[in-house]
């Protein structure tokens, strides 16, 4: 009898509830014709930030019901590939080498720049052209101990030196990182996207004596907490985040820039929620909701130009959106073109 | 030596080591007995055999974008020496750890049926104790373990000894695979040497052969079947550990998981990928099936 009683008053309030919130709705956002959209993001920084930030603001901005899903890169793109008709994700979230590659397979809508707020304030290598525009930058530089090693190195090719001998960690080439380290090790050894045969040379030179080649990128941070390596090729905001739980890391700019990877967000083509989707890339390229996401923990570095930087940004990006956009961004559509034989040639080599 | 009367106990481990009923008497799938797998068949179909089916025709395409049939990756499979150094790395890789899991497994299930009943228990706990955490976790502790900073290489620097530096190497990856593993052989050999009739060895011993002779003439060749089993699940789950072979092999040791994932995910050569799946999936099978009838034959021998 209890039990019904509270059944039945569960129910009628649920009723109420869900008769308000949908009275409410309706009233509130007659600018947008659907009311659901699901935005993809990748999982750890990337997802927390935008729950915390982002999803709360377009919510109320757009009153849609907004679901915030954490896919990589490739299953982002193989699951909009295979139900084109009817997207799983009405926003995709995609670094250089994936967008690029993701192109041919003809997935994502034109984006509505003469539509979109934000996108003007960008910096120039950040704006829409044609797909959707740049919401942050990965920044590649050397990680090192500065317990072991006093001087901030500044150069790539400070890896080769004699006093690290045995100390260096190399990532995959399989990663971003490990191709960009490649590239730009070409580039100073007078190769370039096209010719890494240089940067190949000399990483024969250098393998016999690594301290480690780590499988992918977050293994390194491992070595580094593990003793096993004091210098390496890594992102900027992974050797903040660990730094932060107490390991002997810094992160340093060679002299030659920080490697920019842009990581851009896209409207799938046929979402039914053109109009929420591109609200949730503007809300993601505002310069407010920017300057609160690229604090700690998340350390995503704005691309709207209007928005100042952090301490540690300025720090080690040596000033503010004008300096940032001084540093090299590789040629992906290039890179992506050659991986292949890349791969085996690094895989082989490293075998030794 | 009381193997025999152990047959109801270990109940946990599987039925594996039917040896001679099996050999003699194989019944087929009568009836309506077909009915009974129907669930797992479906489940194999849809989630196993269809996902295999997408890869092999995605191997016989041009290019990602799959527009033009080709046999070009096959043939690009065939004419570069790295692929084959990976692919029978890889199965070296496999018959080591197989081979270490045995020798380590055997006096292991020996030793399960000699003890007491009540320590029995306690044992079997341990033996599926790698079992119980997750492979990622256990992983993860051997880099710890291994490392230059590890447990190993600290202690034998205390002791004045060289450091064995054995993370991302060979002999790590064996070590740690040997671990996860090694209750995939121990639990069939306990379970195939429970199923042997007690009154052998004790004919064997009173016929004159001593501890040594009656296991190598008596007990090896009829827990054949349980070891081939065993054999078989290690060594196809060793050679397609992605986890540990990737984080304690680092980026320097490449076996095929690796190398596929990286064709796959980095440079995005869905096809060349999937071919080379297509390759290591042919040949573990023509492995698994010659072992398979070795074993057979050989215990064809024994029962002849």
């Amino acid at each position: 009898m209890m039990y019904d009683l509270t059944r039945r008053s569960m129910m009628k309030s649920l009723a109420l509830g869900a008769g308000a919130a949908f009275g409410a709705r309706s009233l509130i956002r007659p600018a947008f014709a659907a009311s659901e959209m699901v935005a993809a993001t990748y999982p750890g920084a990337f997802e927390e930030s935008y729950r915390k930030v982002l999803l709360p603001l377009v919510k109320k901005e757009t009153g849609a019901q907004i679901t915030l899903t954490p896919v990589l890169a490739l299953d982002q793109v193989a699951k909009i590939a295979a139900s084109r008709a009817n997207p799983p994700f009405d926003v995709a979230l995609l670094d250089e080498g994936p967008m690029i590659d993701a192109l041919p397979l003809d997935i994502f809508a034109p984006f509505p720049a003469d539509k979109s707020k934000s996108n003007g304030e960008l910096g120039a290598p950040f704006q829409s052209k044609g797909f959707g525009p740049t919401v942050t930058v990965q920044l590649i530089g050397i990680a090192y101990n500065p317990k072991k090693i006093a001087t901030p190195p500044t150069s790539w090719l400070d890896l080769w030196k004699p006093e690290f001998k045995g100390r260096v960690g190399l990532p995959d080439i399989e990663s971003s990182l490990g191709t960009v380290f490649m590239v730009e090790v070409a580039k100073l050894k007078g190769g370039s996207e096209k010719n890494l045969e240089p940067a190949f040379a000399a990483l024969k030179e250098l393998t016999p004596s690594v301290g480690a080649i780590a499988p992918n990128p977050g293994a390194l941070g491992t070595l580094f907490q593990q003793g096993q390596i004091d210098i390496a090729p890594f992102y900027f905001n992974n050797t903040l985040l660990i730094a932060e739980k107490g390991v002997d890391i810094a992160f340093t700019k060679p002299e030659t820039g920080l490697v920019l990877v842009r990581t851009s967000m896209h409207i799938a083509k046929n979402t039914k929620a053109p109009d929420i989707a591109l609200a949730w890339i503007d809300g993601a390229t505002n310069a407010d909701v920017q300057g609160q996401l690229q604090a700690a923990p998340y350390y995503l570095v704005p691309t709207n130009s209007k928005t100042m930087f952090s301490e540690a940004i300025t720090k080690v990006v040596g000033g503010g959106p004008d300096a940032l956009l001084k540093n090299p961004i590789p040629d992906w559509p290039t890179i992506n073109a050659n991986r292949t034989a890349w791969l085996k040639e690094f895989t082989a080599l490293v075998r030794g | 030596m009381d193997y025999a009367d152990d047959a109801r106990s270990p109940a946990i481990a599987p039925d594996l080591g039917r040896g001679r009923d099996a050999v003699r008497h194989r019944p087929g799938i009568r009836g309506a007995e077909w009915q009974l797998v129907l669930p797992l068949g479906l489940f194999y179909l849809l989630f196993l055999l269809a996902p295999i089916g997408v890869l092999a025709v995605v191997s016989l395409f041009k290019d990602r974008t799959l527009s033009e049939l080709s046999l070009i990756q096959y043939a690009t499979f065939f004419s570069e020496r790295l692929n084959y150094v990976i692919l029978l790395d890889t199965l070296r890789l496999g018959l080591i750890t197989t081979a270490v899991c045995l020798l380590l497994a055997f006096p292991l299930a020996l030793a399960y049926h000699r003890v007491g009943r009540r320590l029995r228990p306690l044992l079997m706990f341990l033996i599926i104790l790698p079992q119980l955490t997750s492979a990622v976790v256990r992983t993860f502790a051997w880099i710890v373990i291994l490392g230059r900073e590890g447990i190993i290489d600290r202690s034998l620097l205390a002791l004045g000894l060289a450091p064995a530096g054995l993370l991302y190497t060979t002999s790590g990856v064996v070590l740690a695979l040997t671990q996860i593993q090694l209750p995939l052989m121990t639990l069939p050999l306990i379970a195939g040497l429970a199923r042997i009739d007690q009154r052998l060895l004790e004919a064997s011993q009173s016929l004159g052969a001593g501890a040594w002779r009656t296991f190598f003439k008596v007990t090896l060749p009829l827990t054949l079947p349980a070891i081939i089993a065993g054999s078989l699940l290690v060594f196809t789950t060793s050679i397609s550990a992605f986890v540990t072979q990737s984080i304690i092999g680092g980026g320097r040791l490449t076996y095929m998981p690796k190398y596929v994932y990286d064709l796959a995910m980095g440079a995005q050569n869905w096809p060349f990928a999937a071919a080379a799946v297509m390759v290591l999936l042919s040949t573990v099978l023509i492995a698994v099936t010659a072992f398979n009838r070795v074993g057979q034959a050989s215990l064809r021998r024994i029962e002849g």
